[in-house]
């Protein structure tokens, strides 16, 4: 086992300095000059002075990425002069409310997606199959932020039923009552396509499963059809749906800048939003590489857990 | 509730009463215009402790019969006539759960495959007992109990920690072993066993066979053999069924079937085996020919491409299952009968 | 028998049997109707729409759908939403399309040579694509776009370049998996160039993982292209395009929803059609050669 982690380890950490190095070149392709990008325009001329000296602006590019990466492991992802602030702050600020909201989000579409795909798969071809088959397709070919809107409208301005924005009252009384009032139409945004994806997959994993010849085994003992699904199928389907669920991960938290921006919750992907209005160039490369790392590793974390469940994967 | 716990041994073996009997069972796959007959009228009938084998190449029905018979064909299978007797009782008719309290206890099935047919995510303790405890209300450590007692019967050493090993773990004909002990540990009335030392070495093969012939004795099961291999029935079965093209062409017991077999695909069968004494492997077709696709049924007797004693009427006809040369208990489906020296006429009488 | 040999014209036989697949399977009939059905509105813009979609009417702002002459009512500046939707099309479509198809030919052709060549080169592709694959969903088109500035041209170059790696594992896994193929071919026939095999060998096997893949990325365009123009990336006002048109009718979503919900529902449309023909694609061709990266 932990040969496997270290291997692993090894094997994403190329990958990492890759991302490093491409979110370092984003800041390069952009015309006009460096300094006014990273200061913004409004900056002074003795700013401008520092910041070419500090990052060697001057020099050829690989010195420049050289210095990158030395910020970079010291925690410096440079100045974020929208919210005047060292982006490092500004993201460390919102990481929590972000993963909240991911973190629910993942939550709400595994659960929902694992056992809507296996009702269905449970009669392939039925009504409920071809029922599920609709309601995926949908929600594959709506952009999240549509249907943010629509919930909005539906929920909280038609019904009056949910808040419509922020993550807390505007009173400021900040219960847990009132952060779940808030969770609830953000997340269901957040999580609408990727439950639709494991919905699918877990359907396609059951159908492949369920007629396996481990499977006759046990109907052939008596076993019934409940149990076959639970305990037979769906942990034999699960391996694949695991598989999934990790990239949905990925999907989730860049999802989220178009989640949060539509419902003003205050997490990364906001100010990411508001970066791009402004142009703040740092804060968007800063945000890139933290939730571009964060989805390695959180791929890394869903191998080392699937291996520790599937003893085979561990001697391969 | 199913019976885990041992029972009696047998004392004699007695074939007059049937225990299990298919009677003129057919299955087929797809609907309307695409439907595919896979098994055509099918009758076959073991006795009480009896042995049956039936033999035939693959794709000829042999498989299909039993899992009918089971209620366990795959999706898009069907019985579309006939029935299943169990004890008399027609399980054709029976609700999913009653069925489902059949399987096990009434009727067992061994696969083909060990390494597929167990849960690769599971013990073997854990998919052994799981019957025991969740349907037939033994407590866990009685359940252990019972599933090293198998596991001893069946020849498998350190049966106890062999418990808590995963199939992937153990040799193929451990595996094997394993699923024969799950198969016999409701007791069942019936224990189908599908080729279940195919995809074994040599050795191993009589080592399963002797095993399941002993197991049905001493538990006084009826036993029903799968088999595209004559060679196999030779020292377990009391009788033999040949299966050809989803169809029974030929019955008798087994010294009888050897001696004297009376189909000339049969005859073909034996005539293969002695020529393959040594260790080649025998998946190559030893008959010219390839079995009928059911897709394509072929006019009149569906043998007639292959067979060296054809004539005009085998092509136009398909021959009826009757016996009548010897009072009933060999019966034959065959226009020429070519051994014995008479054909049979069209529509004889002739029990079945 | 290798298929070394041109592949046969497509014959009257083969086209009516293709057609009656095609008509045969509900979804895909649906989903080929709903991109026809753009793709007139697009073409024939011009004569269909019933208002020019740059006018602006401060007298008529926040119309209500079937109020008045506008069928679909009109936005903040007093635009008739309906003629937008109409010249709207166009770019919906060439968003979603373009990227597909210049994808397909370079990340192709990356992937041709890296699985080819083979080496130093591939391992450098494949790490490339590795680190590529590394920023989920919109991530890297978003740092892209916003690097190049908004507009329609970084939009489109933001998306090809997050499109490519896919293609060239696609198309790469292909040529390794019949290399061994190609180079007894190679030797065997004298005269051929490399180039002239690799075509015809490879072509006929990466047509339907690339059908497959391109139809349901296409699809998965429309989403990426209005997620970008709404997080203000794409092409600015007053240019038509939905999801533009979505992101600045937000303001008045308690008022006038209509105005973002309408281009909503119309990029749902076209997701929609793309999205029944990918599936329907994916499960005519072999279904397991390709893997949805959704």
């Amino acid at each position: 086992m932990i040969s496997f982690i270290l291997n692993r380890a090894l094997q994403i950490i190329p990958v990492i300095i890759g991302v490093t190095l491409a979110t370092f070149l984003l800041a390069q392709i952009i015309p006009g000059d460096p300094a006014d990008v990273l200061l913004g325009s409004m900056a002074s001329e003795e700013a401008r002075q520092q910041l070419r000296l500090s990052l060697g602006l001057n020099e050829p590019i690989y010195v420049q990425y050289a210095i990158y990466l030395k910020n970079l492991l010291q925690g410096d992802l440079g100045q974020s002069f929208t919210f005047a602030q060292p982006v490092t702050q500004v993201i460390v600020e919102r990481l929590f409310n972000t993963s909240l909201l991911a973190i629910a989000a993942i939550i709400l579409a595994s659960v929902a997606g694992v056992a809507a795909g296996t009702w269905a798969a449970l009669k392939p071809g039925s009504l409920r199959d071809q029922g599920l088959s609709v309601v995926v397709l949908f929600f594959n070919s709506m952009p999240s932020f549509w249907l943010g809107l629509v919930l909005i409208l539906t929920f909280g301005l038609h019904l009056r039923l949910l808040p419509v924005g922020g993550m807390q009252d505007a009173t400021g009384s900040s219960g847990i009552g009132s952060l779940v009032a808030h969770m609830v139409l953000p997340t269901i945004t957040l999580a609408a396509w990727s439950l639709a994806v494991i919905a699918r997959m877990t359907r396609s994993a059951i159908l492949d499963v369920i007629n396996s010849d481990y499977i006759r085994t046990a109907r052939s003992r008596g076993v019934g059809e409940a149990r076959i699904v639970l305990r037979h199928a769906l942990p034999n389907a699960m391996p694949s749906v695991i598989t999934v669920i990790g990239m949905q991960m990925g999907f989730l938290l860049s999802g989220a800048v178009l989640t949060e921006t539509v419902f003003s919750w205050p997490g990364i992907g906001l100010a990411m939003f508001q970066a791009i209005s402004t142009r703040d160039i740092p804060l968007i490369q800063g945000g890139i590489l933290v939730l571009a790392v964060a989805f390695v590793l959180i791929n890394f974390a869903v191998d080392i857990l699937y291996a520790y469940f599937n003893p085979k994967v561990k001697l391969a | 509730m199913m019976m885990f716990t041992k029972p009696h041994p047998a004392q004699t073996i007695c074939s007059s009463d049937a225990v299990f009997e298919v009677k003129d069972l057919g299955v087929a796959y797809g609907r309307d215009a695409a439907s595919v007959q896979v098994v055509n009228d099918v009758s076959l009938s073991v006795g009480r402790g009896e042995a049956l084998g039936v033999v035939g190449e693959s794709g000829c029905g042999k498989s299909q019969t039993m899992l009918a018979a089971l209620g366990l064909l795959p999706r898009g299978g069907r019985i579309t006539s006939g029935q299943v007797l169990l004890e008399g009782r027609n399980l054709v008719d029976l609700s999913p759960r009653e069925m489902r309290a059949v399987r096990g206890s009434g009727i067992a099935l061994i696969s083909q495959d060990a390494l597929t047919s167990l849960n690769p995510a599971m013990t073997i303790g854990t998919q052994m007992a799981e019957p025991m405890i969740h349907y037939g209300g033994m407590s866990r450590s009685a359940a252990r109990t019972r599933c090293i007692e198998l596991l001893d019967l069946v020849g498998i050493p350190g049966a106890a920690t062999r418990l808590a090993s995963y199939p992937h773990e153990l040799s193929g004909g451990m595996r094997q072993r394993a699923l024969i002990a799950m198969a016999i540990s409701a007791n069942p009335k019936v224990l189908i066993a599908d080729e279940p030392t195919t995809a074994l070495d040599v050795t191993t093969q009589s080592q399963i066979l002797r095993l399941i012939d002993s197991l049905r004795k001493e538990l006084g099961m009826a036993l029903i053999l799968i088999t595209h291999d004559l060679g196999v029935v030779a020292g377990v079965a009391d009788r033999v069924a040949v299966l050809y093209a989803g169809r029974v062409v030929e019955t008798a017991e087994t010294e009888t079937l050897f001696a004297s077999p009376r189909h000339p695909y049969t005859k073909a069968l034996l005539d293969t085996i002695s020529q393959l004494e040594d260790e080649v492997s025998e998946r190559l077709n030893p008959i010219p020919g390839l079995p009928p696709d059911p897709r394509n049924p072929v006019q009149g007797c569906p043998f007639n491409p292959r067979c060296d004693y054809v004539r005009e009427v085998c092509r136009a006809d398909l021959p009826a299952l009757a016996d009548s040369v010897e009072g009933g208990r060999h019966p034959v489906r065959c226009h020429v009968d070519p051994f014995v020296g008479l054909s049979l006429t069209m529509a004889s009488g002739g029990a079945r | 028998m290798t298929a070394i040999t041109q592949a046969a014209p497509v014959t009257n036989r083969a086209g009516s049997a293709l057609l009656k697949r095609v008509l045969s399977n509900a979804s895909l009939t649906v989903g080929l109707a709903i991109i026809a059905t753009i793709i007139v509105l697009a073409l024939f813009a011009d004569w269909i729409a019933p208002f020019d979609p740059l006018h602006v009417d401060p007298l008529a702002r926040y119309q209500r759908p079937f109020s008045g002459w506008h069928i679909l009512g009109t936005d903040e500046l007093g635009r008739d939403i309906l003629s937008r939707l109409i010249y709207g099309a166009r770019f919906a479509l060439l968003v979603a399309i373009l990227p597909t198809v210049i994808a397909l030919l370079i990340g192709g052709a990356i992937g041709l040579s890296a699985g080819y060549i083979g080496g130093i080169w591939d391992s450098v592709v494949m790490r490339v694509f590795d680190v590529m694959f590394a920023f989920p969903g919109i991530l890297l088109a978003l740092g892209i776009s916003a690097a190049l500035g908004p507009g329609l041209n970084s939009m489109i170059i933001a998306m090809v370049v997050v499109t490519i790696p896919a293609f060239g594992r696609i198309v790469r896994g292909v040529v390794l998996g019949i290399k061994e193929e190609l180079y007894v071919e190679a030797a065997r026939t004298l005269g051929y160039s490399h180039t002239r095999i690799a075509l015809r060998h490879i072509l006929p096997n990466v047509l339907g993982p690339a059908v497959v893949y391109g139809t349901l990325q296409t699809g998965r365009n429309v989403i990426l292209s209005a997620s970008l123009s709404f997080l203000g990336l794409g092409p600015q006002p007053p240019t038509p395009e939905w999801g533009q048109m979505l992101s600045s009718g937000r303001t008045a979503i308690a008022t006038a929803a209509h105005v973002a919900t309408i281009p909503g529902l119309a990029i749902v449309f076209l997701a929609v059609g793309f999205n029944l023909i990918g599936d329907a694609a994916r499960d005519m061709l072999d279904p397991r050669f390709t893997k949805d990266r959704s």
